[in-house]
């Protein structure tokens, strides 16, 4: 029996239990002798027992496998204490037993989970900033969390929040995510061999999966110098609850308040989920539904020139879902949504002379249904689904005005909309017990294009240590609506990829994937409102990580991609590389999570610098035009070093964490790229972030 | 839930220890620089230096002693100092100086007359030999040979022997030679609308190799300058008073393809491709054009004034018209 000694104050037990060896957290037993009440910890070790009132209080904790430990707690005001309690080990004499354990390896896919990314600096707030830490992702800026996977652009990758696509995943071009982040549980990143189950994306497929609903009332609080959220996870009954969550930058509400501002509408934007489940004995029935708002009517200067902006965007998803297990065997989900997003933007940016407006709505609706079933070792997959989609744009893309900081001169005019439809099926099956094969077809009835599309795909795995895998398929996708061409073709991948994973401990595994693909019928443009739907294009890479999974307290992965990518865009008709295509990154990203309450997480990124073709000169009459070089060049490399600093705390009955991050420590000075004078004879550089600290509360309830 | 006044110091304490970090931190984070200083984008700027009164049609130098025809004379300048030119010494060939250029220690004049070329060594010049021509206007010279344009007529004459220059051969063309440039087996003519190359390989028997014809529909030509394998011509839109710099490659047996084309945003008059930069004129403007990539000229700097004729020496820049010489100095950006 071990007696603690508290001369503090306390109403309220709480602490957390972890292994003394390990240092990972028990989901242990906490009998209250007093009380005769039993508190089970949560996933994170972490208990609360309430209404303390004796002044000598036992508390018994127990898990499997661990010693038992007998605590005495000498109260003498009421407070709060907070226990950090270590428990031994304790073999258990069990029979030998032969292990046949499946390992579930996917090519190309990566996965993040929650405590990864609450810790992960310049994520804790916007999960695509996680993402651009994956190998084989690039990212254009600091400023935006757009991603670019594997050589493909921006278009190209799909986002689905609990297997419904979202159409309007950003705000402000990126600079953040219309997703709560603490409704998100953990994401699937697929990049190389997407499941036929997803189609209409030829680059990647991210798949983002919502917490779980709760048997008791709980939430999280939290706010940073951006931008406040809470969610709110609550049982109605047995079987029917629900959860909300609610996100909205505030410094424009503030200033206003406060009279700093007026007559001007600063940058927000505002969001709003919320899920409702049903548990039933014919399965689960769910509603969700997205509401995004951003909006800004601002003028201002922005290195030396005027930028205007003036934008008003909203977008709305909402779904119906069954998700039915009739057995082990058997499951089925069945979804029907309704997604819209309407944006108006008027902008002029650093370079533009004439001001440049946009109308872009894009409106899809369907249902579609997925079943499973397993049959031994064997699963069968089949799914369809049916919809519509449309599209409206009229006027210039601004974003591109801002981003690549330059002028557009065309409009891209289209009122367009389509029935779209898909079937797929899928076995997987072992050989020979050893090998996992996956065979998928799919076949898609795109907008716009005439005539259906077969996408099949391929993978087999090794199931052994070290894993071999290899995948090979084809991926088809609606091209971009938004460029007016002759006759619209789908945008095709034919993707492969190969490699192996070894698990070198428990908890550590090391990787190694080669990745090839060939892309035709991209969208090419020769400016003047000039484009085709026949360019090509290719992106090979191999990508290496070493990741130590969340088993005990020190988590992490460093990874090194090397890529080669070149292919057509809409603002370049000759096949070279992008310019946000890095040909090196290296990423190393670290968190421990100690016994003291300290939660940190550094992050490394070393990259080749941007591409973009240089001014080398002007010409013109009445005004200057640039003269551009005909090759493109690099930017100098790109280097952040970034750190999450985070204190847990126990306050009233409240868990909660206090953190500081500081972005780019060593405030270099990365090159987004340039602007020129009037004449093209000078530049300066736009850099990206410079050091920026950040402040975030955050408050489990 | 009560709070003592002894949990507030305790909370306090703390959270001044937080705030006190977090307003370290945030100050030593404060260097919110999102961008740098100009920089000048090719290394280079132009700044002009002086301008004299002693104007001209052209201007040679010969190590620092520079050499200027105006009208009938042959003004020799000591260009060591440029901040302080003076006159050396003045040779009147008794003629109008219609062209003329150095090489060694010889000048080859162009007068109404014909060719006179006069030895330059002392500061007494002397005829060395004459060749009788009838108003001839331009002059190049390539090894032994010096080819005159005179009215339509290209004239090759060997000057192996400078007190006897032997007219080897003439060609004629349909049009008056309005400019002229040799190398080692081709000439490069403006005549009238036309640009046209001429094999020279046997000086003796010079044959036409390619034509290019502009016609009333495209743009007038001004003048051209060959560098390397490119070949830069200035023209003119007959409705518009901007021009144009068309690039073409001759790369491909010595015939014109089209590779690109500058607006200009002066009437570029006069171009010199003998430095390391290409000059181009108009009587107004200078302008240093960008041939890092010769397929895609473009204007890399600018000034006034211009003139009739420029040329670049060392790290300077002369031009000249009438009235003014001016002078500018290339300048390397920090």
């Amino acid at each position: 029996m071990n007696t603690l000694l508290f001369v503090i104050f306390s109403s309220t037990i709480s602490g957390v239990v972890y292994d003394e060896e390990t240092q990972a957290p028990l989901k242990a037993h906490i009998y209250a002798v007093n009380a005769d009440l039993i508190y089970l910890c949560d996933s994170l070790g972490a208990f609360v027992i309430p209404n303390i009132t004796s002044r000598v209080y036992e508390i018994v904790v127990s898990h499997v496998g661990f010693k038992e430990e007998t605590l005495l707690v000498t109260i003498q005001e009421p407070d709060t204490a907070y226990l950090y309690i270590k428990l031994q080990t304790v073999p258990i004499p069990v029979e030998e037993v032969e292990a046949t354990g499946e390992r579930i390896i996917t090519p190309g896919e990566r996965m993040l989970q929650k405590e990864e990314m609450e810790v992960m600096p310049g994520a804790e707030k916007n999960v695509f900033r996680a993402i651009q830490m994956i190998p084989g992702v690039s990212s254009a800026s600091d400023y935006l969390g757009l991603f670019y996977v594997r050589g493909g652009e921006l278009y190209e990758n799909k986002v689905l929040f609990d297997n419904v696509e979202i159409l309007a995943p950003y705000h402000y071009f990126g600079v953040g995510s219309t997703f709560n982040v603490d409704l998100i549980e953990d994401f699937d990143f697929l990049m190389g061999a997407i499941p036929a189950r997803y189609g209409d994306a030829v680059s990647s497929v991210l798949l983002l999966h919502s917490i779980v609903v709760s048997e008791e009332k709980s939430g999280v609080a939290s706010v940073d110098l951006i931008e406040a959220n809470l969610t709110y996870r609550c049982p109605l009954s047995e079987n029917l609850s629900v959860i909300l969550a609610a996100k909205r930058n505030y410094l424009d509400f503030l200033l206003k308040q406060m009279g700093i501002v007026e007559g001007v509408l600063l940058p927000y934007f505002f969001d709003v989920q919320g899920k409702i489940s049903l548990r039933t004995q014919f399965g689960n029935l769910f509603v969700n539904g997205l509401h995004s708002r951003e909006g800004t009517d601002i003028q201002a200067s922005f290195v030396d020139q005027t930028v205007d902006l003036k934008l008003d965007g909203k977008a709305n998803t909402g779904w119906l879902g069954w998700d039915f297990n009739g057995s082990d065997r058997l499951r089925f989900q069945a979804y029907a949504f309704y997604s819209d997003m309407d944006r108006h933007m008027h902008g002029r940016g650093p370079t533009s002379a004439d001001a440049a407006t946009e109308d872009y709505s894009v409106e899809k609706y369907g249902a579609l249904v997925h079943t499973e079933y397993r049959a031994g070792t064997i699963t069968f997959a089949l799914g369809g689904g049916i919809g519509r989609y449309g599209l409206f744009h009229a006027g210039a893309k601004i974003e591109d005005i801002f981003y690549k900081i330059g002028a557009l001169y065309y409009s891209l005019e289209v009122d367009t909309s389509d029935d779209y439809g898909f079937l797929y099926a899928v076995q997987r099956f072992p050989i020979f017990k050893v090998f996992d094969c996956e065979i998928g077809e799919r076949i898609d009835w795109l907008p716009a294009i005439n005539q259906p599309v077969p996408s099949p795909r391929l993978k087999l795995i090794y199931r052994r240590n070290p894993s071999l895998f290899f995948a090979y398929g084809y991926l088809f996708q609606t091209p971009p609506l938004e460029y007016p061409v002759q006759e619209y073709k789908p945008l095709q991948a034919r993707s492969f990829s190969m490699g192996t994973e070894y698990l070198l401990r428990p908890g550590i595994s090391g990787k190694i994937e080669l990745y090839k693909k060939n892309y035709k019928n991209l969208i090419r443009g020769y400016g003047d409102n000039l484009f085709f739907n026949d360019g090509d294009g290719q992106a090979s890479g191999i990508e290496l990580s070493l990741r130590k999974y969340q088993v005990g307290n020190l988590f992490g992965m460093i990874s090194y991609a090397y890529s080669f990518s070149e292919r057509t865009t809409p603002y370049d008709s000759a096949v070279v590389t992008t310019d946000v295509h890095r040909p090196h990154i290296l990423n190393c990203f670290l968190g421990n999570r100690s016994s003291s309450g300290f939660r940190v997480g550094i992050q490394l990124q070393l990259a080749s610098g941007l591409a973009y073709r240089p001014v080398i000169g002007s010409e013109g009459y009445y005004e200057w035009s640039p003269v551009y070089a005909p090759h493109k060049e690099r930017l100098p490399y790109y280097q952040r070093f970034d750190i999450h600093v985070g204190r847990e705390f126990s306050l009233w009955g409240m868990r909660g964490e206090f953190y500081i991050t500081v972005l780019n420590i060593t405030n270099r000075k990365n090159i987004q790229g340039y602007l020129y004078d009037w004449g093209y004879t000078r530049r300066k550089a736009i850099y990206m972030l410079p050091r920026v600290p950040l402040v975030g509360l955050r408050i489990e309830f | 839930m009560f709070i003592k006044m002894e949990s507030l110091t305790l909370l306090s304490r703390r959270g001044l220890k937080y705030v006190a970090i977090i307003l370290l931190t945030s100050i030593s984070c404060l260097d919110f620089r999102f961008e740098s200083e100009y920089e000048d984008i090719n290394g280079i700027y132009l700044e002009f230096l002086k301008h004299y009164q002693h104007g001209g049609q052209k201007l040679l130098f010969r190590g620092d002693t520079g050499y200027i025809s105006r009208y009938d004379s042959l003004l020799i300048y000591d260009f060591a100092r440029v901040d302080s030119i003076y006159l050396m010494d003045i040779y009147m060939p008794g003629y109008q100086i219609a062209d003329f250029l150095l090489e060694g220690d010889y000048a080859f004049l162009i007068l109404p007359v014909g060719l006179r070329i006069v030895d330059i060594r002392n500061s007494q010049p002397h005829i060395v030999g004459t060749l009788a021509l009838q108003y001839p206007e331009i002059i190049e010279k390539f090894g032994d040979y010096v080819y005159i344009a005179a009215a339509n007529n290209l004239i090759i004459t060997d000057v192996t022997e400078k007190a006897n220059p032997i007219l080897i051969t003439s060609y004629a063309f349909d049009n008056s030679i309005n400019h002229l440039e040799v190398d080692s087996n081709f000439a490069y003519i403006l005549s009238g609308s036309d640009i046209k190359i001429l094999s020279i390989e046997e000086p003796n028997a010079p044959s036409l190799t390619y034509s290019l014809s502009f016609t009333d529909t495209l743009p007038q030509l001004q003048t051209f300058s060959k560098k390397g394998s490119h070949l830069y011509v200035s023209a003119k839109y007959s409705d518009s008073v901007s021009s144009v710099l068309i690039a073409y490659d001759l790369s491909a047996n010595h015939t014109l393809r089209r590779v690109s084309q500058m607006t200009s945003p002066f009437r570029i008059r006069y171009i010199d491709s003998g430095g390391p930069y290409m000059l181009a004129l108009s009587l107004s403007f200078l302008s240093l054009i960008n041939l890092e990539y010769p397929s895609s000229p473009c204007v890399g700097e600018m000034t006034t004034p211009g003139g009739m004729y420029g040329i670049i020496h060392g790290e300077h820049i002369y031009t000249l018209d009438y009235r003014f010489l001016a002078i500018f100095e290339i300048r390397q950006a920090e």
